[in-house]
């Protein structure tokens, strides 16, 4: 793929286009995991409700021929499914998944994943590589796609996810022992795969607002994830209070600044989708927003009650599934909100439109 | 008007730095050091390595390495660093340097730096592992006076997506089942990916209605063996490549950092008109790009 500059190109300036959604797509594996079960098999001193802390009342994992690159694809195809375009059409791949499991058990390095889904969807014109920025994958995916349409170097791509990531929780399962445990919050994952296809707004369409992303790298190890020394998959430590305390302070200044790059206020935002980590979470996150903005979010979207915390697809999960719930509105204003390790704040702030009409038909 | 190279770090093991992180950040702080920038100036740190300490995989090691070089690492409300991974095999490092580019050309950043390691993680466990661990860093910037990167070509072929792999296999050690890093090359490697540079870098040139007697200098791949010796056979080539091997052999995402700044240091780099960065990756993945020093 040639990615030449533009003659309309300034650098410093205004880029000349905007871009906006275009289509989304889910794969969510079949098979369901409740709490419950879970909880089963954690031995826990004392008594501990991680269904009422969190409200997961249950996370889909995958089957025994789904990993990271199976959802991917799927979703992918899903995506394509939604869209005006066909595979061949995509001029970029970004596949975003902190999890890059094929064939099972592998974690792939090399070729990146974003080859094998390109071969697999048949996007042959595309350019593709992986991203890797932990629940904020997706995000970022879109902001790095957002500056190549505005500048005209493409007009379309696909920013994809597959996160096969609850062998967390399963290496977690014998581990646990106390509420204090560092491995607690790997018990609040689900697997899913998501795509987005991102395309260069048409004269008079509603575009991508704002797509800016901060690095507090102060508390970058505060949530850590490495390859399990004696068990397949992964593991995860974090010191959950903390990281929630730092998300939970330092967010409302950097949505601030993006809601003043817009000229938007707090209030003319008509939905938020935060990160979906624990209810909990949420609701605190919600309390402080209201506090700082001096005004009360119009609505949170909260979509962990069957799906836990499915890392960097879950904005994703939650738009598909609201839009195919019919949610939302032409003209309405999202705002997601991207908190991950590293630590990662991240504002996508956009303006819903015809995206609502190819959802939801059959409801 | 494209992103300028501003300035190079690189670093090799020590005997107390002997990780992927502790290595680049060695050679991100050098590479800021040559240029005479405050690190709260990047708005963007990217880091392109494949091969890591403990495999981590959560969060992104840039994270990690812009909290060791001190950039923003806490919001003030003014200037804020954004950091995130990025890999594309043997590729990486120019896709990296593509992406910051355009983060520069939109004006959202003043400077980024593409930041690489790789290293064997668990020697002795590692299976297949035969690049020389090293780090490369390089800072960018948008060019006020023309010239920098002017235009980029990726192009793969799934024919030979099995030909390098590297993966962790849940598989037998020593008696044990472990997660093994497994790294496998096809026989004629090297062959291959030196065929399809060669043919991208023709496609290329027709892009840029250049001829190869109008390059001046081919910085290309480090790795894998064999590589640089298959493009050397191509007639007109001799001259112009970038070699290292002399020195770092089959260095893996970090090599270009390495050839680079052979040529900056010899006073080549700064002479040459046209540059062309020619790398190549698992895929196969061929990345070519045109630089120009700005005047």
């Amino acid at each position: 793929m040639k990615t030449a500059r533009t003659k309309d190109e300034t650098p410093g300036k205004s880029p000349p286009f905007t871009s906006r959604f275009e289509s989304i797509g889910v794969k969510v594996p079949d098979r369901r995991l409740s709490t419950q079960e879970l909880m089963s098999g954690v031995r826990m001193w004392g008594k501990f409700d991680l269904e009422g802390l969190t409200g997961i009342r249950e996370r889909r994992v995958c089957g025994d021929n789904e990993d990271s690159y199976v959802l991917s694809r799927e979703a992918a195809l899903d995506c394509l499914r939604h869209s005006s375009y066909r595979a061949e059409d995509l001029e970029m791949i970004i596949c975003c998944s902190i999890s890059k499991y094929k064939d099972g058990n592998a974690y792939v390095f090399e070729p990146p994943l974003s080859l094998y889904v390109k071969e697999a969807i048949g996007a042959a014109r595309a350019l593709n590589f992986d991203i890797a920025n932990a629940c904020a994958g997706m995000l970022t995916g879109v902001s790095i796609m957002n500056d190549f349409i505005r500048r005209g170097v493409i007009r379309r791509g696909m920013v994809i996810s597959g996160e096969n990531i609850t062998s967390i929780s399963r290496n977690a399962v014998p581990k646990v022992k106390t509420i204090l445990s560092s491995q607690l919050a790997s018990l609040t994952v689900g697997d899913c795969g998501a795509a987005v296809i991102l395309e260069r707004s048409p004269e008079g369409k509603a575009a991508l607002a704002v797509a800016d992303f901060v690095t507090l790298a102060r508390y970058s190890d505060l949530c850590t994830g490495w390859a399990c020394p004696d068990s397949p998959g992964a593991q995860m430590v974090t010191d959950a209070r903390k990281i929630h305390q730092v998300a939970i302070s330092d967010m409302p200044p950097i949505i601030e600044k993006s809601l003043q790059e817009t000229g938007f206020s707090f209030g003319d935002i008509d939905h938020i989708i935060p990160h979906q980590t624990s209810m909990r979470a949420i609701r605190s996150g919600d309390k402080r927003l209201a506090h700082y903005f001096g005004v009360r979010a119009k609505n949170i979207v909260v979509n962990l009650q069957e799906f836990g915390n499915t890392a960097s697809t879950s904005h994703f999960l939650a738009l598909y599934r609201f839009l195919n719930e019919r949610r939302f509105q032409q003209g309405e204003r999202l705002m997601l909100i991207a908190l991950a390790s590293g630590l990662i704040i991240g504002v996508v702030i956009f303006t819903m439109d015809d995206l609502v009409d190819r959802y939801g038909r059959e409801n | 008007m494209g992103a300028k190279i501003d300035a190079i770090g690189l670093s090799t093991p020590g005997f107390f730095r002997r990780g992927s992180i502790d290595m680049e950040v060695k050679a991100a702080k050098e590479c800021l050091k040559n240029a005479g920038v405050d690190p709260n100036l990047l708005g963007l740190l990217v880091n392109t390595g494949i091969y890591r300490d403990r495999h981590i995989g959560e969060p992104a090691i840039a994270t990690l390495i812009q909290r060791e070089i001190g950039a923003n690492e806490v919001f003030a409300g003014g200037r804020s660093t954004f950091s995130f991974d990025l890999t594309n095999g043997g590729c990486g490092i120019l896709t990296g340097m593509m992406v910051i580019d355009g983060y520069l050309q939109s004006g959202n950043i003043d400077y980024g730096m593409v930041v690489t390691a790789d290293v064997d993680p668990t020697p002795g466990k590692t299976r297949g592992y035969d690049f020389t661990s090293a780090a490369a860093a390089v800072l960018l910037s948008r060019s006020e006076q023309g010239g920098g990167f002017l235009h980029y070509r990726t192009a793969t072929d799934a024919g030979f997506i099995d030909d390098l792999q590297g993966r962790i296999e849940w598989m037998e050690h020593r008696g044990k089942m472990r997660n093994i890093l497994v790294i496998s090359q096809a026989d004629d490697y090297a062959g291959a990916c030196a065929r399809f540079a060669l043919e991208n870098l023709d496609a290329f040139l027709k892009e840029v209605s250049l001829k190869i007697k109008d390059i001046d200098l081919i910085i290309p791949s480090q790795s894998p063996r064999g590589f640089l010796k298959e493009l050397r056979k191509k007639k007109g080539l001799e001259d112009k490549l970038v070699d290292v091997t002399d020195k770092m052999a089959n260095v893996h995402t970090a090599g270009i950092g390495f050839a680079l700044e052979r040529v900056r240091s010899n006073g080549r780099f700064a002479a040459a008109k046209n540059c062309v960065f020619l790398t190549v990756g698992a895929g196969l993945t061929a990345s070519v790009a045109l630089y120009r020093n700005p005047a």
